[in-house]
């Protein structure tokens, strides 16, 4: 490993336990409404910087959970049990959200329902607001000219 | 008789003399062993304090560094009372970068020393080492980890004790340790390769031109050219732009504005 690839791996390694730090998790907290305040550039960021703002997003829900009594304090004891939470934590959130999705694709085509035996309904709003389309116009015109 | 008699308490004489000389001689040879192990004993605690002393100083050093790179995108520094800095590329920049590269790319291709990854690969098969199982064993590997880890936080979550989670953690740490040694033992064989070769001089190219003194109020290149750069012999400026550089462009043409 290189002189410079050392220092960078060095660097990424610590802020880490930067971004954990009471100090930078309180930082965040007063800056998240804003937005990313707690750097001196706006904008152009760089991959250190984003990490690092990944890293205080990460904690921050750690810590939010900590608090509503989700979690085991002690999480924070390990790394790997911090990574472990964190990716069980965000693969329940993508399952939940597809659920949803699913549920509200039903909600909103009730004829699209993958269940035959289901009675198909219409709603009149439905109806009412929806336009002709072209195909079904010009099927119409051909049967009115038979 | 008499004489033989004198002659053999002579000799016992001498014996204890010399055994009594022997015994100072020994004593007085021991001691500066003796001295010289005491003294080794302080000067190895002596040493491991400097060690310590230059760890604590090395991780003050990382910490401040990593503060400086979180606070802002460039990093200031001084040599003999002169003020350096290294930034972050611009886009213009990273374009001019990117044509350095293909051309680099292109250039490196016509070289029939040159070999690119997958003519590499080949040859190692040749030799029976197979690359791509070592991209198929990570993957396995991961997969095995992924849910290891879905299992501990499902453990985690549900409030199960901790003793309980420990092999988990193990078996993940396990895991880790095998996908670092198999993508190290991966980077090492493909260090060589012609993509390689040409994204360490993209990065020495990125370094080249982010890499500025103060000049009155102006911030100017301190290399007129790249080959200026790759000619200047090595020193505590080159050792800090590299080194702040490096931090600097991190993956700089994958990283997201």
């Amino acid at each position: 490993m290189t002189l410079n690839n050392l220092a960078l791996f060095k660097v990424l390694n610590v802020i880490r336990s930067m971004a954990k730090s009471a100090k930078y998790q309180l930082l965040y907290s007063q800056y998240k409404p804003a937005g990313t305040g707690i750097y001196k550039n706006k904008t152009d960021y760089t991959k250190i910087q984003l990490d690092f703002l990944r890293y205080l997003i990460f904690y921050s829900n750690i810590n939010t959970d900590i608090y509503m009594d989700e979690v085991p304090e002690w999480v924070l004891e390990d790394e790997v049990y911090e990574d472990a939470y964190s990716y069980y934590r965000s693969k329940e959130r993508k399952k939940i959200q597809k659920e949803r999705i699913e549920a509200n694709k039903k909600h909103m085509n009730p004829n699209k329902s993958k269940d035959k035996n289901m009675p198909r309904t219409v709603s009149n709003t439905h109806v009412v607001f929806s336009k002709p389309k072209l195909r079904s116009l010009s099927k119409t015109k051909k049967s009115s000219r038979r | 008789m008499n004489e033989d008699k004198k002659i053999e308490e002579a000799v016992e004489v001498a014996e204890v003399v010399t055994e009594e000389k022997v015994a100072e001689k020994v004593e007085v040879a021991e001691k500066p062993v003796e001295d010289a192990v005491d003294k080794a004993a302080v000067e190895l605690s002596d040493a491991e304090v400097n060690k310590e002393v230059l760890k604590m100083l090395d991780e003050s050093e990382t910490l401040a560094l990593a503060g400086a790179a979180i606070e802002n995108n460039e990093l200031e520094f001084e040599i003999d009372g002169q003020l350096y800095r290294t930034r972050k590329a611009s886009y213009a920049e990273k374009q001019k970068a990117n044509n350095f590269r293909m051309k680099k790319f292109t250039h490196l291709l016509k070289d029939a020393d040159c070999l690119l990854e997958k003519d590499l690969k080949k040859l190692y098969k040749d030799r029976g080492i197979n690359l791509d199982n070592m991209d198929k064993e990570i993957r396995e590997l991961t997969k095995q980890q992924q849910n290891l880890m879905l299992e501990l936080g499902k453990g985690i979550k549900a409030k199960r004790a901790k003793p309980e989670l420990e092999k988990y953690k193990e078996e993940i740490i396990n895991i880790t340790n095998s996908i670092q040694g198999v993508a190290l033992e991966k980077q090492q064989l493909l260090e060589f390769s012609l993509e390689n070769r040409v994204l360490m001089e993209l990065y020495s190219y990125l370094i080249w031109m982010v890499s500025e003194k103060k000049v009155g109020d102006k911030w100017e290149n301190i290399w007129a050219t790249y080959d200026d750069f790759l000619n200047t012999k090595p020193g505590k400026l080159l050792t800090e732009v590299t080194q702040k550089g490096a931090i600097v462009i991190a993956e700089e043409l994958q990283a997201t504005n």
